[in-house]
């Protein structure tokens, strides 16, 4: 118990390793929040800019002539300008109001997308409102306030009625790699506890404290300041406005094996004997290589991963702990979940059953 | 106390420890004397069950010492040869916590840090972190860490290194008062002044080897260096440095550029007399003389041909 | 030269982790590049996605969704059992399941939400399918408000899904209206010129900056400017070889990559530039941090941070106007800008040309800027 209190004492007065693995993502989580916090919704994207010539479709112009200032930056032009616009990028696609309006864009993104929906919504109309002008004209008032009036039909949905967020993949690769963090406190550790690691672990391996207990408070102690801090960024991201689907009671066995997990892949590098440089080098690329693949920088990642390799997804524990999160709140499937946990509770104990190998007390070949 | 017999210690191609034989009595303060990589670390380190060795057995107050032998471990205090405290803890929280690595018991525990910190002199900087304290303090701290539980045996491995005169002294008149107190030591160091003031049985090794043993006065009477008598400033031609060297008692003369004249003399009277008379009689004119009796790096230097610090 | 090769040496020995970040950015472009291929969401493409249809109605709304999936999309089937559904969503067998309550028609004629939609959360297609549903919905909407019966309005409303607009692809980029296969390519290099460089070079600031080796070179007779520009000129150095390295590989990998381009000079220019913001962000992470474990959180923030909000990662346009606006003020965000721009059009007018040349301005001063706050640190370190 002392040694305990006393390992996270000064794991606590370490600032560097405690202060950046709370402090990165938590200013990952702001930037994230920033960047998707109010979701993707094209109706808040700025005014797409166009050119319109005329062809003498009037109805079609006075509908783009609403749409001027908000979805639209209409440009009035003559076919030879609006070309040369377009091929400049003034503008991203060309109008031709004809009886059957047409447009002409150079490319495939998003805001051509934007303004072939207007296309296409305006011929759409045109013909029911044709089709029912001439099958039934007293339908065509109503008809037409209807068409003003475009409602939400469908609702996303999980199955359980809950609902869904998209770019959560985002905000659970992070909570993973927060947790695979843990491993640099453990490597601390386990460097101050090999003899053939520094000057420290040599004067503690001498002196008469049974090896399991000194093993146990260190791990203990760096999983206590490392959980911490990844109940602090849970704690943000309630802040922030993030649900997780309202489980925090099986969000936090999650985050308990994460932290440990990160914690004893440290000590299992940091047992190691390779010089200090490249057991960081070893931490810091399988951590990124890791959360790659739990898709922080590409959220589809995992999803490709599932598809193509589904075995990397079981023994990575970023993809573990990022799936257990799906699992509750998005899927609310406790079976997965709890495959997850095991899968995740396996792979720890693996590595801690290791690391106690590597720090058992023992005679070393050199010092 | 501790018996060493036949130890062979090997990295590979190279042979650390070359059969070792080593005896401590209790009370003793036991010198480990020997030039760099001549594997007294090496020993220690084999000594207190942190390295493997190809060969040999090694006893500890009558028993094999293992990694696991906490009895034992107890009684042992060690001070390594590099700074081992935590950085991020006061001095007189690297000393509890050590301690308290031996003695469990609170009230007992901070008597005797207390007596560290007092033994030590760190009484001003107890609430200081170990980056703000001075090389010398920063040993002393080491030191403090090592002993403070009061061990029966204390192995120190080269406490003084880039140690400043001053705290030397302390250090070394620190183990002279814990050997008097009880505690055995074992003392490895390079530097023979200190291992030659402090110690009352020494071993010599080189190359993993024990290659003399004694009290400093049995080792100095091993070799033939009675006397060195060194003259300074002295204008001397060939034949009169071969006329010294024919002297009775003189082995061997050295004259060097700076005009400085080496005689080694067997061990007998006048010797100094002798040369002075030659000299004045010759009316060679010469700065200061001065006469050594011989040192530990002159018994090294007739065992193995190099100097102590080569 | 001392220092300068004293760098290099340091350089090397910590190569592996750059070359880690720069196979993780290869990765994502090879990878996003796939994806595209088969789940590409513009308006123009012929992605088909599977979805299946619940139809717990039996009547005309499940119908003519069922209908118009098999004309539009590919039908799949799916028991309806909640964890068949999971399953064949989780394993990607199904894109989304469209349920169909009993009351959907009500539910529709009343202006509600009468149709569920459970697709894979943040898989391409969940947004373009959610849109392409609910216009039928509305479409059948209006044509019961003008009078049509349900059945009748279903079925207009199908017939009204096949009827595609009249748009004409102008190709002004030489790849028919898509951005070229090395435009991705370039698009993902911030993120591994900055990680991987933050990473590797600030090791080697670190080095340098401990208390000994520090004060050892203070005592030599170089001065602290020969020792600064020592170590901007290695990191420069560094940063050209591996900038050169990736456009080999590009060039390789492509079949020419940008050098087929017309606009060759300014994808250089561009990565070039990069990768100097790269460098100097490098270098200033290096003075600032103290251990490995606060350079990894470092690294990290700095590249992800500013490749996120650079628009690097998500498209600029999807982020908010407020993001996009402090985005300006961001090296990453002229460079994916400045991509695009060369992305989209073969030729570039005066225009264009001038917000590249401002894009690439920028880009540079502000890795001037890094180096400099660096070096008067520095400085001012050494005299303490």
């Amino acid at each position: 118990m002392r040694l305990y209190a006393i390992r996270l004492l000064q794991l606590l007065r370490r600032k560097q390793e405690g202060f950046w693995g709370l402090l990165f993502p938590i200013v990952m989580a702001t930037l994230f929040f920033v960047s998707f916090g109010n979701g993707v919704d094209p109706e808040k994207m700025s005014a797409v800019p166009a050119a319109l010539v005329s062809r003498g479709n009037q109805i079609f112009e006075r509908l783009l002539q609403e749409m001027d200032g908000a979805v639209l930056n209409l440009n009035p032009m003559e076919e030879e300008e609006a070309l040369e616009a377009l091929a400049h990028g003034e503008v991203k696609g060309i109008f031709y109001s004809e009886e059957e309006p047409s447009l002409t864009v150079t490319s495939l993104g998003i805001q051509e997308t934007v303004l072939e929906t207007l296309l296409r919504s305006y011929l759409e109309n045109q013909t029911m409102i044709l089709q029912i002008g001439e099958q039934n004209p007293a339908g065509l008032i109503p008809a037409a306030a209807q068409i003003s009036r475009y409602g939400d039909y469908l609702e996303s949905a999980d199955i359980n009625g809950g609902s869904m967020e998209t770019n959560l993949g985002y905000f659970y690769a992070l909570i993973s790699m927060a947790c695979l963090f843990g491993a640099f406190l453990g490597m601390t550790c386990a460097t101050e506890m090999r003899a053939d690691q520094s000057p420290l672990a040599l004067r503690r391996s001498v002196a008469p404290v049974h090896r399991l207990s000194l093993v146990l408070a260190e791990m203990a102690a760096a999983f206590t300041v490392q959980f911490g801090n990844v109940c602090l960024l849970l704690l943000y991201l309630r802040l922030l406005g993030l649900s997780f689907g309202g489980k925090w009671a099986l969000l936090l066995p999650v985050c308990a094996l994460g932290s440990m997990a990160g914690v004893a892949f440290g000590m299992f590098v940091g047992s190691a004997k390779m010089r200090e440089g490249f057991k960081n080098t070893v931490l810091i690329g399988s951590s990124l290589l890791m959360s790659f693949f739990a898709g922080l920088m590409f959220v589809n990642m995992k999803d490709i991963v599932e598809h193509h390799a589904p075995l990397l997804n079981r023994i990575n524990p970023a993809a573990l702990i990022a799936d257990a999160f799906y699992s509750i709140s998005i899927y609310d499937n406790p079976e997965r979940y709890r495959r997850n946990l095991f899968l995740l509770a396996a792979i720890t104990s693996v590595f801690v059953l290791t690391g106690f190998w590597r720090l058992r007390r023992e005679r070393y070949e050199s010092l | 106390m501790i018996h060493i017999e036949n130890l062979v210690k090997r990295y590979g191609e190279l042979l650390a420890l070359d059969h070792f034989n080593l005896d401590i009595q209790e009370g003793e303060i036991f010198g480990l004397l020997g030039p760099n990589g001549s594997g007294k670390t090496t020993a220690i380190n084999c000594l207190l069950a942190l390295l493997k060795f190809d060969k040999g057995t090694i006893t500890v107050f009558g028993k094999q010492m293992q990694p696991d032998s906490y009895g034992l471990k107890r009684q042992i205090g060690v001070v390594p040869q590099n700074v081992a405290v935590f950085e991020q803890m006061t001095v007189y929280e690297n000393i509890d916590y050590f301690c308290g690595l031996y003695v469990p018991e609170k009230g007992k525990r901070r008597e005797l840090v207390q007596d560290a910190i007092q033994f030590t002199g760190l009484e001003d900087y107890k609430k200081m972190m170990p980056r703000k304290l001075s090389g010398g303090l920063l040993r002393r701290l080491n030191i403090a860490c090592g002993i403070a539980h009061r061990p029966r045996l204390i192995i120190m491995d080269e406490p003084t290194v880039a140690v400043d005169p001053q705290s030397r002294n302390r250090i070394l008149e620190g183990i002279v008062e814990l050997n008097r107190n009880g505690s055995t030591i074992i003392y490895t160091s390079h530097y023979m002044e200190e291992v030659e003031q402090i110690c009352s049985r020494i071993v010599i090794m080189d190359h993993g080897r024990s290659i003399a043993e004694g009290t400093p006065e049995e080792l100095k009477q091993m070799i033939k260096t009675g006397e060195t008598i060194v003259v300074e400033k002295a204008e001397l031609t060939q034949e009169q440095q071969a006329d010294i060297a024919n002297l009775p008692h003189v082995f061997r003369v050295e004259y060097d550029r700076e005009r400085t004249l080496t005689v080694k003399c067997t061990s007998a009277q006048h010797n100094v007399v002798r040369i002075l008379n030659y000299l004045q009689g010759q009316g060679v004119t010469f700065g200061r003389v001065l006469s050594e009796l011989p040192t530990l790096n002159d018994v090294f230097l007739e065992l193995t041909g190099k100097e102590l610090r080569d | 030269m001392r220092v300068f090769k004293g760098y290099l040496q340091i350089v090397f020995k910590n190569s592996g982790l750059l070359l880690m970040y720069l196979l993780i950015t290869v990765s994502i472009v090879f990878i996003s590049q796939k994806n595209i291929e088969t789940n590409d969401t513009s308006a123009f493409s012929a992605a088909r996605y599977r979805v299946a249809v619940l139809d717990r109605e039996g009547g005309k709304i499940g119908n003519v969704l069922t209908e118009y999936i098999a004309r539009n999309q590919i039908l799949a089937a799916v028991a309806d059992d909640k964890q068949a559904i999971w399953d064949e969503l989780f394993y990607r067998n199904i894109q989304c399941v469209l349920i169909v309550p009993e009351d959907a028609a009500k539910k529709l004629a009343e202006g509600g939400a009468a149709v569920q939609i459970v697709s894979v959360p943040g898989s391409a297609g969940e947004y373009y399918l959610h849109a392409k549903i609910n216009n039928l919905l509305q479409q059948i909407r209006v044509y019961t408000a003008g009078g049509f019966s349900m059945e009748e309005a279903c079925e207009k409303a199908l017939e009204l899904s096949q009827k595609e607009a009249s748009v004409t692809l102008l190709d002004v980029n030489g790849n028919a209206g898509r951005r070229p296969d090395y435009n991705d390519f370039f698009a993902y290099l911030p993120y591994g010129f900055l990680g991987g460089m933050i990473i590797s070079m600030s090791f080697v600031v670190m080095e340098f900056k401990k208390k000994e080796i520090k004060r050892r070179i203070t005592c030599s007779p170089v001065s602290a400017r020969v020792q600064n520009s020592a170590a901007i000129a290695c990191f420069l150095t560094v940063g050209v070889l591996v900038w050169g390295v990736c456009i080999a590989v590009q060039s390789a990998v492509y079949h020419g990559g940008a050098f087929r381009s017309e606009n060759r000079f300014c994808y250089l220019l561009n990565s070039l530039a990069c990768m100097t913001v790269a460098m100097s962000l490098a270098y200033l992470t290096g003075m600032a941090a103290g251990n490995a474990g606060a350079l990894n959180g470092i690294a990290n923030v700095i590249s992800l941070g500013l490749c996120f909000l650079g628009g690097i990662f998500v498209p600029i346009e999807m982020l908010g106007s407020g993001v996009e606006k402090a985005a300006r003020f961001l090296p990453t965000y002229w460079y994916s800008k400045i991509n695009g721009l060369l992305g989209d059009y073969a030729r570039l007018n005066s225009g264009m040309l001038q917000t590249v040349m401002q894009g690439l301005l920028i880009q540079f001063l502000f890795a001037a800027a890094c180096f400099g706050v660096t070096t008067a640190v520095t400085k001012a370190r050494q005299r303490e």
